[in-house]
């Protein structure tokens, strides 16, 4: 489904991605972990557009998106629920969703909405509250939200986890999985690696741009090296 | 419904400025001069306050935009009026698109290049190019250059066969641009424009076409700028470059960000209340020195009052209402009681009344000042008049309308 050959990306004259390559197959969740600084959001960034690759290749379903402008990409199918939320915090609930519908035209959004807002029982509740009132996981599960109101074939998460409590962190991996289940390809970004791996198909380690490892999900969570780097022995 | 609304609100507006018209055609030529500028501002400002509030992106060159609309409408009138044979009233209409799309092509030429920039970057651009074009002017001779241009034909001439003045069209102007801007706001479509003032990154994510926006709102609000200027022409019959410095794009913006960056409504009244408020306070009698020190220490003093009260009084929003009132009248009887006081002191007792009038900028900017320290955001914050928020005021309770809209 998405198909990256051999991406450098830079920051200036920093690299912050060196050569990578990696495959996203229909339906599944492929996880990224890697510590601060990795390149992971970086990666998440250069695939819905928001950041340019000096050189290399991007194909998702047949089409070639280095080049594409970010909203050109949303149309694509490709949804980015950005590293920290960036949820639009002087607007309602309301409203954020719908700026997550903007690129669509069909009249099924208030259908999806409704679909939205019983996942997420708790942004109905508050579906006229402005957005910044809303506490941390609640903002997290709007940022899906919003990010799922395009339809997108798939997700990008960068870090939904974070600064979450423990039970909030296991109820956003469970609606993940939900998501999956539901037909939507996931590309998750995550440092909290224990849960990332054993929820994802397949998994690749990034370590400071380039990719040292991949597999699947289970044989990254038995794997000596990642025990010791990634999940605290 | 909704079409009944609509058409009452647009019947309503033009009865509004005929009647407007009407009005001031039995005005003095001085107070008639006001309405204008007033309407002329209010399209300003509000056409800023697309660009500047509700799309955040901080232009200060508006004034170029009004004057790309005055000079292509002037320059077009006196060179070609006279040959093209069309009714006074359907000419002007004509300049003023014309104009509007002169000012939006220049909106265009400064906006795809520099709308990359943000915040303070975009700023200095902005009022580097209004300052660019006002120089260009004022040395183009084909123009009037430093002179300036004479206007022909002006108001007079160009509305005898309607049998009005034209304010009406400055005013139908001004509504219109105020219907532009809250019917894109009430609109899904005008979500990109508050998402792209909200979070840039985010709403590229969300797919808005985030240059494409702020193009869009740089093109419409300097189109009405330009609109304006056109009318700004005809009424006055003469231009100059002297008449569009950068201190007029600073008053407009001031207008925004006194009003409440983002409130339409704000705008609106902030373009008219300090339109009005330095011509009003040349009417303003000489006052005795007494008076005047008691009313500078009465200010300060009610000013800190209130800026303590609402930063550090704990009470309910009413306590807090009654306590900014009290506190507020106390402060203007002091002011008043120091008035008589003072005067046993013979060297203020004795001096001679000062000309209240003459300092009217003074306090005009000192209203500003104090403004901006009570109520930073804005006065009306980025709150809209609606007519629901008028029943709450009347202790009606606000009518549940059903949630999901798209």
């Amino acid at each position: 489904m998405l198909e990256i050959n051999g991406i450098n990306v830079f920051y200036g004259a920093i690299q912050a991605l060196t050569d990578v390559s990696i495959k996203v197959e229909q339906g599944e969740i492929v996880s990224i972990i890697g510590s601060n600084g990795a390149g992971k959001s970086t990666l998440l960034r250069t695939i819905s557009g928001l950041q340019r690759p000096r050189s290399g290749a991007m194909s998702f379903l047949g089409t070639e998106i280095q080049d594409m402008a970010p909203n050109d990409i949303v149309r694509l199918g490709i949804s980015h629920s950005p590293e920290g939320r960036r949820i639009f915090t002087n607007m309602s609930v309301l409203e954020n969703l719908q700026l997550g519908a903007f690129t669509r035209k069909d009249n099924e959004i208030a259908q999806d909405m409704e679909a939205a807002m019983d996942r997420f029982p708790r942004l109905r509740e508050r579906i006229k509250q402005n957005s910044g009132t809303l506490s941390g996981g609640e903002q997290q599960m709007l940022a899906i939200g919003r990010a799922i109101m395009s339809r997108p074939k798939l997700l990008l998460l960068d870090e939904p986890s974070l600064g979450l409590a423990p039970n909030l962190v296991a109820e956003i991996f469970r609606i993940v999985l939900d998501l999956n289940k539901d037909g939507t390809t996931v590309l998750l970004v995550e440092q909290n690696a224990n849960r990332a791996l054993e929820i994802a198909h397949r998994a690749y380690v990034l370590e400071t741009g380039c990719i040292v490892l991949s597999d699947t999900g289970k044989n990254l969570l038995s794997d000596p090296k990642v025990k010791e780097a990634y999940l605290g022995g | 419904m909704f079409w009944i609304s609509r058409l009452g609100s647009i019947l309503g507006a033009l009865l509004f400025c005929f009647l407007l018209d009407k009005v001031t055609g039995g005005l003095s030529d001085f107070s008639s001069r006001l309405v204008v500028l007033a309407g002329l501002y209010v399209t300003l400002s509000v056409s800023l306050n697309l660009i500047n509030g509700i799309t955040g992106q901080f232009s200060m060159g508006h004034a170029a935009f009004y004057q790309v609309g005055a000079y292509t409408a002037g320059y077009l009138s006196v060179t070609y009026f006279s040959k093209a044979h069309l009714p006074g009233f359907l000419w002007i209409v004509l300049m003023m698109i014309v104009a509007a799309i002169g000012a939006a092509l220049a909106g265009l030429i400064v906006g795809l290049p520099s709308l990359r920039l943000k915040g303070d970057y975009l700023a200095i651009v902005t009022l580097g190019f209004g300052e660019i074009i006002r120089i260009v002017v004022q040395n183009q001779p084909s123009i009037g250059g430093a002179y300036g241009m004479n206007v022909q034909p002006k108001f007079p001439q160009l509305f005898a066969s309607t049998g009005t003045h034209g304010v009406w069209l400055v005013w139908l102007l001004a509504i219109l641009c105020i219907a532009v801007c809250r019917n894109l706001l009430k609109n899904v479509h005008g979500l990109p424009f508050l998402a792209v003032r909200e979070d840039e990154i985010a709403s590229s994510a969300m797919g808005v076409n985030v240059t494409g926006v702020k193009v869009t709102a740089f093109l419409i609000g300097s189109a009405f700028a330009g609109a304006a200027g056109a009318l700004l022409a005809h009424y006055e019959g003469f231009l100059s470059p002297t008449m569009f410095t950068m201190e007029l794009s600073f008053i407009v913006l001031t207008m925004v960000v006194l009003g409440g960056t983002g409130s339409i409504t704000g705008s609106t009244l902030a373009a008219i209340v300090l339109f009005y408020l330095p011509e009003k306070l040349r009417d303003l009698p000489p006052v005795p020195v007494s008076f005047l020190v008691g009313a500078v220490i009465g200010a300060v003093g009610i000013v800190v009052f209130l800026k303590k009260t609402i930063d550090n009084y704990h009470g309910s929003s009413s306590q807090k209402t009654v306590r900014m009132i009290l506190g507020t009248a106390t402060g203007i009887v002091v002011a008043a009681a120091l008035g008589f006081v003072l005067k046993v002191i013979p060297t203020i007792g004795h001096a001679a009344p000062v000309e209240a009038a003459k300092l009217r900028m003074v306090i005009f900017a000192v209203t500003l000042i104090f403004l901006m320290l009570l109520r930073p955001q804005g006065v009306f914050a980025h709150h809209e008049f609606s007519w629901s928020w008028v029943k709450k005021l009347l202790g009606k309770k606000d009518v549940p309308t059903t949630a999901v809209s798209t």
